[in-house]
């Protein structure tokens, strides 16, 4: 059923826009995350908040939920300009519902360079733990560890 | 030169047991037995979960379901206690209380009604509604408003067949058998309440004020009529 033409009940004007391109920020800050019991995972727009600017995904498919994970998604759109995240786990649809709230006073502000320096830091909250331990070993013990070329 | 076949190993045989668990109650089984009469359908997958405070019920691959069978179910017993309706899932939860247990209290936040009919008349001022129907029409608004108050905002057409509006309501992700009653007690006028699992959408008529007000002179002419006779 196509939902497209029907009108939202919200309280605030709606800049699909710009909405827009904050899902395709998300989308590209999806794959990092499917690995594992979550290879499948998808996201999903439900909609926008209807009391105050904001928006609702929905990541379906998570057979497993982890802190660091759920912390890593409230980076990536406080990011790009997000005033909080909400974080709901459902598990009786193997879902987690974020919900991205705006300032409304301060709807122009999308991306600083905070959230430029974040592209650069931001990256280690994707690194596996492994890869963290094996540099510890090779740190602890160079010659046995590091790989000789 | 002998041609090797293999056999399949025999099949374990499927024991299909009738009837629900004999660790729910019979009363909690009667009520149950009861649910699954109103869904006669057999694409319906239903399950039932026995916890400690109550006994939960799902039925799933639904297509559509309609407020009369909820409201069936419900006056079923007193224990049958919360009836949601899943979008997403396409199932309907029933969730039968067992003895002694006490509901817990639950506190909500009240949304701010002044804001929500301002929204409400901000939203009818776009549509093109007959200056009479513009009350029955705000009141439904302002529920569904207060129905996704702080969630997912609901998505809403309201078209005009004839002297019937029709309302159809998208992205409701819970809709639960209370919301329903209160929409069904603004008025007499909102009938044909349906969910529709496919389309995800709830339907809904609601039949025009002088409409309404004609049929019932026509309903009070026919029945002096019939004294005069």
């Amino acid at each position: 059923m196509d939902t497209s033409k029907m009108a939202d009940l919200v309280n605030w004007e709606i800049d699909e826009q710009a909405f827009g391109k904050l899902t395709e920020h998300a989308r590209k800050h999806l794959y990092p995350f499917k690995w594992g019991d979550n290879q499948d995972i998808e996201l999903d727009v439900l909609g926008y908040v209807s009391n105050t600017p904001g928006i609702i995904y929905e990541i379906s498919n998570v057979y497993n939920f982890s802190e660091s994970e759920m912390s890593a998604w409230q980076h990536v759109f406080k990011g790009y300009g997000a005033h909080e995240v909400d974080l709901d786990l459902d598990t009786l649809n193997r879902s987690i519902i974020i919900t991205v709230y705006f300032d409304p006073n301060n709807l122009a502000q999308k991306k600083t360079s905070s959230s430029v320096l974040y592209k650069i830091v931001g990256c280690i909250n994707y690194i596996p733990n492994f890869i963290w331990f094996y540099g510890l070993l090779a740190l602890w013990n160079p010659q046995r560890y590091m790989l000789q070329m | 030169m002998e041609s090797s076949t293999l056999y399949a190993p025999n099949v374990t045989k499927i024991v299909k047991k009738n009837g629900l668990s004999e660790a729910i109650e019979r009363t909690d089984r009667n009520i149950i037995n009861s649910i699954l009469q109103q869904f006669p359908s057999k694409e319906n997958v239903f399950s039932v979960n026995n916890l400690n405070s109550r006994v939960v019920c799902l039925f799933r691959d639904m297509q559509t379901v309609s407020y009369s069978t909820l409201q069936k179910i419900y006056v079923l017993s007193e224990k049958v206690k919360k009836i949601n309706i899943m979008m997403k899932r396409r199932c309907v939860e029933v969730q039968i209380v067992k003895d002694n247990q006490k509901i817990p209290v639950k506190i909500k936040k009240r949304p701010n009604i002044q804001e929500i009919e301002q929204c409400a008349n901000k939203f009818l001022d776009k549509q093109n509604i007959h200056k009479s129907d513009r009350r029955v029409c705000a009141e439904i608004v302002k529920l569904l408003y207060k129905m996704t108050w702080g969630g997912v905002a609901c998505k809403l057409t309201m078209n005009l067949f004839g002297d019937t509006y029709q309302f159809e309501v998208g992205s409701l992700r819970r809709i639960s058998y209370q919301q329903l009653t209160s929409l069904k007690k603004i008025s007499d006028l909102i009938s044909d309440i349906h969910v529709n699992f496919n389309s995800k959408l709830l339907t809904f008529k609601v039949v025009r004020c002088n409409e309404y007000i004609t049929l019932n002179e026509i309903k009070n002419n026919i029945s002096v009529k019939k004294q005069k006779v």
